[in-house]
C-alpha cells in the first residue's frame, strides 16, 4: 500500500514529534516551513545578529502584525508592530523558536487540567476543563524527557506531579552557589525550592553532545545540540529515516479543502515569490498559537466562508498567554566574602530554582484559588542589553559621558542581578484573540494576523501576591533594590490557544485528539489547543501533546 | 526561559526614546540606503530615497566623544570605532528609511542650534562649548532621544564581534570584564552577510 503523505506546516516545538513519530511509522513526511534553515554549525553567541536584528524572525517591514490594546481612554487602538517595535514573532526557521527558548520545563498539574470544576467560573473568564486529564499526558510528558532530553532532579514538595518513572533521565545541570542561597532562604519561610528541569542535556546523548555552558542561551542557538529543540532533537533524527523532506522558505498561505470536509493541498509562496501546491492525505498545522489560527482564517473557501474549520466562530479565539511579570534584586560582591563573591561571579552555570509553592492560594473563606509557579533565573548576559538599561537614571533622565561609563563599569563588575519570572493562568476571554487585519498586507500581499491583547484582572492579583512573596525571599538573601512588575502584558513568546480543543464543537475547533471537528484531515499541534496553560512556561506540554496528537495519526492511519 | 516583557532585546521602532534601531531584511524596499565616503574619509555621504545628506565624519566623532568618552574609567568611542559602526549602520540597505533619517536629523538639527548659539559649525567650538550644547539638547525630547539611539549604537559597537569592524581586539568586552561567549560568529555568520548565507545554501 502507498504510503500516507502528512504535511506538516511548521517545524518548531508543536511540529517535531509529529514529524519525528510519523516519519518513523512510515509516513511520507513533507515539512513546510516558512524560514530559513539554521544548521548547528550556523549558530554563534553574536548578540547583534541574534537580538538587535531580524535574522531569525521577519522582518516586521516585510511582516508585521497589528496589535491591539487598550488606551488610556480604555479604548481599543491597533497599530502595526512595524511602528511600535511589538514583536511577536519569536524565531522563523527550521526549529522555530524551540530553537532560541531556554529550556525552562515544567510539566502542567493535575489541577491545571480541571480549572472550572476544581475552583469555579471567573466572571468575564472563558475558562474550561480539558477535555482529558493528566493521567492521559503523564506518558507523553515522560516520552519528552526521553526523547528530546529533560535534565533535573526531584524532590519532593505538596505540589509534585506523579510521575511513572522516579528521576529524570537526565541528570542536573550545574548550579551556581546562589541556588543554595536561594534554597536557604526560602526555607527560612517554609518553602521548598525546586531543582527547574531543562530541556538541555547534561550529558552526551546519541550525537548530541552535552551543555558547555555557554552563558548565551534563551535567544541563541545551541552550538552543542544540548538545547532540546525541534531540530536537534527530532527533525534530525527523522531526516534519517529517509521518508521525511522539510522544504525552509515555504510560507503556506491556504489550504484547499475539495468540498467534501478534507484538506486536499497546501499552497506555499516560495522565497523568489513563486507558488507552489503540496498534496497530501494528512495536514498538520503547527506555525506557532496566532499563525495558525491566521492560516485558517486565511483559507476561506464557499464551505467554510469565514475560515477552515471555522464554522462556528471560533477559530482565533480564546488566545492566551503566560500571565504574570518579573521581579529582581541586586547582590553585590562587596557584601560577600571574596570567595563567595568569585562564586557568584562565575557565568555560565544555572540558578535553576523553581517555587511551586503558591500554586494554589488560600482565599479568606477556606478555599482555594489557582495561584502560579517562579523560575529563578540571572539576568541573560547580552551586554549590549543591558548597557542600554543603565542609559536612564531613576527619574527616567537620560545619563551620558564618563556617569555612564562609570554606572557600566559597576554594573558589569561590582554585582549581580537575580531575577524571578512569574507564571499564573492568562485567564481566557473576549478580548484576547487572533483575526485578520482588514488593511495590513505582509510582504506577498497576504492579511495580517490582528491581535487583541485583553487581560483579565484575576491574574494580576494573583501574580501580586506571589511577587511579593519573592520579594521576601530576595530581601532574606540581601538583595538589594528588589522590585516587582506584574503586568497584564502578554509576554509574545508564550502563546497559546485559539482553536481550543473540546468536546462540544459551538465552543471549540479542535476535537480530543487535535482534529479539527469540522475537517476529516486537519490536525493542529502547536499550542493552539490549549484551553487554558497551566501556570508554568507551556513548551513541555506542547511537545507532549504532539506526540499524543502523533498516536492518534498513527493509529488512525496506519498502513 | 527569556521573558520578553522585559524586552532586553527586544525593541520599538517609532517608540524612538527608549528604544534602539529596529532593523532587518526588507527586499522590496522603495528607498536606496546608500553611504558614500570620501577617500579622506572627512566627510560622509548618505543617501535616503531622493535626498541626500553630508556629515563631516569628525562632527560623528566629536558627538560620540562626548556621550561616550576616553576617560580613566575605560575606552571612549573612538577607539571603540563607533564611528565607523554607525556609518556602516547608516550604509545598512535594510535599515527602515524612518530610523537612518531621524539619526541623520539629530545632526543638523544640532548644528543649526549651535550655529544660532555660536555662529559656527559644532565642530568649530570649543570642546566645552561642544559639551554644553550636547547637556543643552539632552534635556529636550528630540535631543534626548536623538542620544539615547546614538549611545544604543555606541554599545552595539562595543561589544559587536570585531569582524563587525569596531570593537578592535574586543577592547570593549576587556574593559568590562566581559566573557563574549562561544562560537563567535565568523565573517559569513555575521549580519546581514548570514541572511544570505543560509537562504541560499538551504533552499530546499
Ligand atoms: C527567547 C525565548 C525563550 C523561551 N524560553 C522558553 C522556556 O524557557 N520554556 C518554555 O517552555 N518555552 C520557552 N519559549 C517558548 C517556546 O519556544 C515555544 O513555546 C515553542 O517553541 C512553541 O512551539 P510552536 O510549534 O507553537 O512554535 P514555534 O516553535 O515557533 O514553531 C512555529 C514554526 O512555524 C513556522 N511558520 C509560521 N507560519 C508559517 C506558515 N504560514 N507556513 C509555514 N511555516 C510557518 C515558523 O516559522 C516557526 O518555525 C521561549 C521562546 C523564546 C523565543
Ligand atoms: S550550550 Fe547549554 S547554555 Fe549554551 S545554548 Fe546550549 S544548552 Fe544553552
Amino acid at each position: 500500500m502507498a504510503k500516507k503523505i502528512a504535511c506538516v506546516i511548521g517545524s518548531g516545538a508543536g511540529a517535531g514529534p509529529i514529524i519525528y513519530e510519523l516519519s518513523k511509522a512510515g509516513f511520507q513526511v513533507i515539512v513546510l516551513e516558512k524560514g530559513p534553515w539554521f544548521e548547528t554549525k550556523d549558530f554563534s553567541k553574536d548578540e547583534i545578529a541574534l537580538t538587535r536584528r531580524s535574522v531569525v524572525t521577519p522582518n516586521l517591514m516585510d511582516e508585521p502584525q497589528v496589535l491591539e490594546k487598550k488606551d488610556h481612554k480604555n479604548q481599543w487602538v491597533a497599530k502595526s508592530n512595524f511602528d511600535t517595535g511589538n514583536d511577536f514573532w519569536n524565531g522563523s526557521c527550521v526549529g522555530g523558536s524551540s530553537n532560541f527558548m531556554s529550556g525552562y520545563f515544567h510539566r502542567m498539574k493535575e489541577m491545571d487540567f480541571k480549572l472550572l470544576s476544581k475552583y469555579g467560573p471567573i466572571e468575564g473568564s472563558n475558562v474550561v476543563d480539558w477535555p482529558i486529564d493528566y493521567n492521559d499526558m503523564e506518558p507523553y510528558f515522560d516520552k519528552v524527557e526521553k526523547i528530546v532530553g529533560v535534565s533535573g532532579r526531584l524532590v519532593n514538595h505538596k505540589y509534585q506531579e506523579p510521575r511513572s518513572q522516579p528521576k529524570f533521565p537526565f541528570p542536573p545541570l550545574a548550579e551556581n552557589i546562589v541556588s543554595e542561597w536561594i534554597d536557604k532562604a526560602a526555607g527560612e519561610l517554609g518553602y521548598t525550592m525546586i531543582p527547574v528541569p531543562r530541556a538541555i542535556l547534561s550529558q552526551a546523548s546519541e550525537k548530541r553532545m552535552p551543555c558547555y555552558y555557554s552563558n548565551y542561551c534563551g535567544s541563541y542557538g545551541c552550538s552543542s545540540d544540548a538545547k532540546g529543540s525541534s531540530r536537534a532533537a527530532l527533525i534530525n533524527i527523522a531526516l534519517e529515516t529517509g521518508n521525511c523532506k522539510v522544504t525552509p522558505n515555504a510560507k503556506v498561505f491556504h489550504l484547499k479543502t475539495n468540498g467534501k470536509g478534507k484538506v486536499v493541498e497546501a499552497h506555499y509562496h516560495d522565497i523568489d515569490g513563486g507558488n507552489h501546491v503540496i498534496k497530501a492525505d494528512i495536514f498538520v498545522v503547527a506555525a506557532q498559537a496566532i499563525e495558525s489560527s491566521r492560516l485558517l482564517l486565511m483559507s476561506k473557501n464557499e464551505d467554510f466562508p469565514n475560515g477552515l474549520a471555522n464554522n462556528n466562530g471560533q477559530v482565533g479565539k480564546n488566545l492566551i498567554f503566560s500571565a504574570g511579570g518579573i521581579g529582581s534584586g541586586y547582590l553585590h560582591y562587596k557584601d560577600l566574602t571574596d570567595n563567595d563573591a568569585k562564586k557568584l561571579s562565575i557565568p555560565g552555570v544555572f540558578v535553576n530554582r523553581g517555587l511551586h509553592h503558591f500554586y494554589e492560594i488560600p482565599q479568606e473563606d477556606g478555599t482555594m484559588t489557582k495561584g502560579g509557579s517562579v523560575d529563578f533565573l540571572f539576568e541573560h548576559a547580552n551586554p549590549i542589553g543591558r548597557s542600554i538599561r543603565r542609559k536612564w537614571n531613576a527619574d527616567g533622565d537620560l545619563v551620558y559621558g564618563s556617569a555612564l561609563k562609570k554606572k557600566i563599569y559597576h554594573y558589569f563588575n561590582d554585582l549581580r542581578r537575580l531575577k524571578f519570572e512569574i507564571f499564573v493562568d492568562w485567564q481566557p476571554n473576549d478580548d484576547c484573540f487572533v483575526s485578520l487585519d482588514p488593511e495590513v498586507k505582509d510582504k506577498w500581499g497576504d492579511p495580517v494576523a490582528r491581535i487583541r491583547l485583553g487581560h483579565h484582572k484575576h491574574d494580576l492579583k494573583v501574580g501580586e501576591y506571589i511577587a511579593e512573596k519573592c520579594e521576601e525571599i530576595l530581601e532574606i538573601m540581601g538583595a538589594k533594590n528588589i522590585s516587582s512588575n506584574i503586568n497584564g502584558s502578554a509576554p509574545s513568546n508564550l502563546q497559546a490557544g485559539g482553536c481550543r480543543f473540546g468536546k462540544d464543537p459551538k465552543n471549540s475547533v479542535l476535537d480530543i485528539n487535535c482534529k479539527a471537528h469540522e475537517v476529516d484531515n486537519l490536525y493542529v499541534s502547536d499550542g493552539s489547543f490549549m484551553p487554558t496553560g497551566g501556570s508554568v512556561t507551556y513548551t513541555w506540554t506542547i511537545y507532549a501533546n504532539a506526540f499524543r496528537v502523533a498516536d492518534a495519526i498513527i493509529k488512525r492511519f496506519n498502513i | 526561559m527569556q521573558n520578553k516583557t522585559e524586552s532586553d532585546w527586544h525593541f520599538s521602532r517609532r517608540k524612538f526614546i527608549k528604544g534602539a534601531l529596529t532593523i532587518g531584511l526588507m527586499s522590496q524596499i522603495p528607498f536606496a540606503v546608500s553611504c558614500v565616503q570620501t577617500t579622506e574619509l572627512d566627510e560622509v555621504l548618505i543617501k535616503i530615497g531622493d535626498k541626500t545628506y553630508t556629515i563631516e565624519l569628525k562632527f560623528i566623532q566629536d558627538v560620540q566623544n562626548i556621550i561616550f568618552p576616553e576617560d580613566e574609567f575605560g575606552p571612549g568611542a573612538s577607539q571603540l570605532k563607533s564611528d565607523s559602526y554607525l556609518i556602516w549602520v547608516l550604509k545598512d540597505d535594510r535599515i527602515d528609511p524612518w530610523d537612518g533619517t531621524q539619526i541623520i536629523k539629530g545632526f543638523s538639527r544640532l548644528n543649526n542650534r549651535c550655529k544660532k548659539q555660536y555662529k559656527k559649525k559644532f565642530i568649530d567650538i570649543t570642546k566645552a562649548q561642544q559639551e554644553e550644547l550636547i547637556a543643552q539638547i539632552s534635556l529636550m525630547d528630540w535631543g534626548q532621544s536623538w542620544l539615547s539611539k546614538l549611545l544604543t549604537l555606541i554599545f552595539e559597537s562595543m561589544f559587536a564581534n570585531p569582524n563587525y569592524g569596531s570593537n578592535p581586539d574586543g577592547i570593549g568586552w576587556k574593559w568590562l570584564n566581559h566573557n563574549a561567549g562561544f562560537p563567535q560568529p565568523t565573517e559569513q555568520q555575521i549580519y546581514p552577510t548570514i541572511l544570505n548565507t543560509i537562504q541560499h545554501n538551504k533552499k530546499s
